[in-house]
């Protein structure tokens, strides 16, 4: 008896241990710590990064529920982690709508340039659009060093829905924009952001629960703009994988997936 | 491990705005989907029931479990008895082992019907009585209040809780786990990190049914997640197929 997928090898290999030597996985949708919304069964870094070292995550990029929602605590929850743990950590520095301040952000992306590998933007939740004014510096500064920009999107935003990052894409060609949940719902839309613009990709987290959404992007849009994540703490690693793993694809369009385009985003070499 | 998957349907979603991406319209596709990812059968209900209507809906249903060679058991679906559309309470169990059908659901959404539990009290007082299992899913017409007042009501029914909520959710469900003991839940949604664990570790893992949603659904997700679980083998075993068994004998037998 084959499981997961008998038409795939990468998944029967992945059903022996949960992994693949040859297969890492980098995941661009991380969180860490407690969420006012939810409860989290592990989400501090020790908790977060035992999952990691069992599903062999190579790169996990994140912005703490902390450095979001809490100006108190702010970029402390993700500089302190990285700098105590190193790799695979990495973050995103969180730009907070209700509390701009781009001096200070500034100083801590140059001060931090080994942490940091661009910002993450949660306008649905700050009901203030990607392109609001107040974030102009920070498209500015991404820009300019070419770095990522991690945006929750969503189906039918007015902050952050598909005419909000057409508008982003269009004014900043250089900023590496990750579609975090690809324009949730708004599937179509997702799909014509790819194909239009070159630097954009869509992001995985919440879209594999709903079956049949990965084969139409990889069928339309191709397997080289879509990247891996996970919400982690909020979701496991391993259903992502598994359900990837499951899809109608091939098994170069998963390894695409996985790592591949992970490691091109970041300037790896591959 | 054998995998029986816990919540699967098939056939023709007439609202094309809830029409899954991928959907899946015979009962052969679904057969041959299972044999596909290695689950060897599940409980299954037919869109028919709710889209047709309950009467031919239970019938098809019945008629397309006998086509197939997965091991495949049928949800009936209930409507209060006062119109007599459907058998009695008490000619109930045994329409439902004739016809390998061991789970009873209700979708008061589409049948229009209130959600009060006094409205179909007589045919939950026979499945409490004879242990059938009632489906309590927020994908077809329930709330989770909704399951709430039919166990408060019913505080020893054997019930499988689906909830539809695939962001953590522990706040909405766990009390349920707490206040209910005959109450089972399906893990289509629960995917939370480390969930599965802490859960398995309050409540021990005879009250959790793995569960996929297909065709809405992955399977492989929640396939790969319960198999690196860190839970021992014989919880996984249980998870993935042993307690539905368990609960599909009680009636069968």
């Amino acid at each position: 008896m084959s499981y997961l997928n008998r038409d795939s090898a990468l998944a029967q290999a992945f059903w022996e241990k949960g992994y693949v030597e040859d297969c890492p996985i980098y995941d661009f949708h991380g969180h860490m710590h407690e969420n006012n919304g939810c409860y989290l069964p592990a989400g501090e870094p020790e908790q977060m990064l035992h999952t990691m070292r069992r599903a062999h995550i190579d790169s996990f990029i994140f912005c703490s529920h902390l450095a979001l929602h809490s100006a108190e605590i702010g970029e402390r929850a993700n500089l302190e982690p990285v700098r105590r743990y190193g790799k695979p950590l990495r973050a995103y520095l969180g730009v907070k709508s209700y509390d701009i301040d781009w001096e200070r952000d500034r100083a801590a992306l140059e001060e931090n340039r080994d942490v940091y590998v661009g910002c993450k933007f949660l306008q649905d939740y700050f009901g203030v659009p990607l392109e609001d004014p107040r974030h102009t510096p920070y498209w500015e500064y991404l820009n300019e060093h070419r770095m990522l920009a991690l945006m929750h999107t969503w189906g039918g935003s007015a902050a952050d829905g598909a005419d909000n990052v057409r508008r982003i894409a269009e004014t900043y060609p250089d900023v590496r924009l990750i579609c975090g949940h690809s324009i949730h719902g708004d599937w179509g839309s997702a799909v014509k952001l790819a194909q239009d613009f070159p630097n954009l990709y869509l992001e995985l987290t919440a879209v594999m629960d709903e079956r049949g959404v990965l084969e139409r992007f990889v069928r339309e849009a191709g397997s080289e703009k879509i990247v891996f994540g996970t919400d982690l703490p909020w979701f496991s690693t391993f259903y992502y994988v598994g359900a990837i793993l499951e899809a109608d694809i091939t098994d170069e369009d998963r390894r695409n997936i996985f790592y591949r385009n992970g490691r091109r985003l970041l300037g790896e070499t591959t | 491990m054998i995998f029986y998957d816990a919540n699967l349907s098939y056939g023709y979603e007439m609202n094309v705005r809830r029409l899954p991406p991928a959907p899946c319209r015979t009962i052969g596709e679904l057969a041959a989907a299972l044999e596909r990812c290695g689950i060897r059968g599940g409980l299954v209900r037919s869109l028919m029931a709710d889209m047709g209507g309950v009467v031919v809906g239970n019938a098809a249903l019945a008629a397309d479990l006998k086509t197939v060679g997965a091991d495949l058991y049928g949800m009936y679906t209930l409507v209060p008895s006062c119109t007599r559309e459907i058998p009695a309470p008490e000619e109930l169990p045994a329409v439902l082992r004739r016809d390998k059908m061991p789970v009873l659901r209700l979708n008061p959404g589409e049948h229009r019907f209130l959600t009060r539990p006094g409205v179909i009290a007589d045919y939950l007082a026979v499945a409490e009585a004879e242990k059938i299992p009632v489906m309590l899913d927020t994908a077809c017409g329930l709330t989770l209040d909704n399951c709430w007042d039919y166990m408060e009501r019913f505080p020893k029914l054997t019930a499988i809780l689906g909830y539809v909520n695939i962001w953590p959710a522990d706040r909405y469900y766990r009390p349920f786990l707490e206040a209910f003991p005959n109450l089972r839940m399906e893990l289509s949604h629960m995917i939370t990190d480390q969930g599965l664990e802490e859960l398995v570790r309050l409540y021990g893992a005879g009250r959790f049914l793995f569960a996929s949603r297909f065709p809405s659904m992955s399977p492989g997700g929640g396939m790969l997640q319960l198999r690196c679980a860190e839970i021992s083998e014989a919880d996984k075993a249980r998870i993935a197929g042993e307690n539905l068994l368990e609960m599909i004998g009680e009636v069968l037998t």
